[in-house]
């Protein structure tokens, strides 16, 4: 299963060449990741720092167009894991972006990394979705 | 290698009151300017031809506020449209907070197509293979 968030692409998030600005997706995977994780956890939430991101683009987006982001789990570790996002154009079902981001559960306190708790890993389990692709979640 | 400094503002910093991740995305592309200018000197609009096809950043230490961070950026893998940017952002006492890596494509935007490098670029880009010492690789 998929979680989908819906955003319309603002004029702000385009760069002089007129289309959306490689670091604007970024901010575009961490709405879809949120949202994916406020939807699925409701109210509880847990603390979260990213070890790293990457994505692929695929094509040029544009002011105007509306994207469907996709969100799900790549992998699930010890203490992170991996979200995986698509981004499609609403209008045209064209596949535009592919990411991941390997997120840590982190306390802020000590500044540790600290074990996913099992109600987390319960919650999303509907959302796992392990890659094959190489490159892809490792 | 070139190299970039630049001062964290105060807008780049999230609720958790660290550098947020997209906007290391915007230091690595600034630090890419001069690089812009190997392909286009006068940075022409009109005349622009790289495109980003990959991207990522291992972030390794949080950065705060007001901070001034180094980005070094310099060439590695050539290939025929194609080539790799190598990118690491040190704190001012040495540590890395991140290390980036982009794929440009060198790219015809009326075309809508890659256009393979042209041989001054090349050896333009072949003086810069060289990244800071002690820099961290990659993640796996």
């Amino acid at each position: 299963m998929r979680h989908q968030t819906k955003l319309k692409i603002r004029f702000g998030d385009t760069d002089m060449l007129g289309h959306v600005n490689n670091a604007s997706y970024f901010t575009y995977m961490e709405e879809g990741r949120t949202q994916f994780l406020l939807d699925v956890m409701g109210m509880t939430s847990f603390p979260l720092i990213l070890a790293s991101a990457k994505v692929d683009f695929l094509a040029q987006t544009f002011f105007g167009q509306t994207l469907i982001i996709e969100s799900f789990i790549s992998r699930m570790g010890n203490s992170s894991f991996d979200i995986t996002s698509r981004m499609l154009v609403d209008e045209t079902n064209e596949a535009v972006f592919e990411g991941v981001a390997t997120v840590v559960h982190f306390n802020y306190e000590t500044q540790r990394s600290e074990r996913v708790p099992d109600t987390f890993r319960r919650l999303v389990a509907d959302y796992i979705e392990v890659s094959t692709k190489p490159g892809a979640g490792e | 290698m070139f190299e970039k400094h630049v001062v964290v503002r105060f807008g780049e910093c999230d609720g958790l009151g660290h550098v947020n991740n997209g906007t290391y995305f915007t230091y690595l592309e600034e630090a890419r300017m001069d690089l812009f200018r190997v392909f286009n000197p006068s940075l022409d609009l009109k005349l622009w031809n790289l495109i980003v096809a990959s991207t990522r950043c291992d972030f390794l230490k949080q950065a705060s506020y007001a901070q001034d961070l180094f980005v070094f950026t310099w060439i590695g893998r050539m290939g025929n449209s194609s080539f790799v940017v190598e990118q690491a952002i040190q704190d001012i006492q040495g540590e890395w907070v991140a290390r980036g890596q982009a794929t440009l494509l060198a790219y015809d935007y009326a075309e809508g197509k890659p256009v393979p490098l042209w041989s001054d670029v090349r050896e333009r880009l072949e003086v810069h293979l060289t990244g800071p010492q002690g820099v961290p690789p990659v993640r796996a």
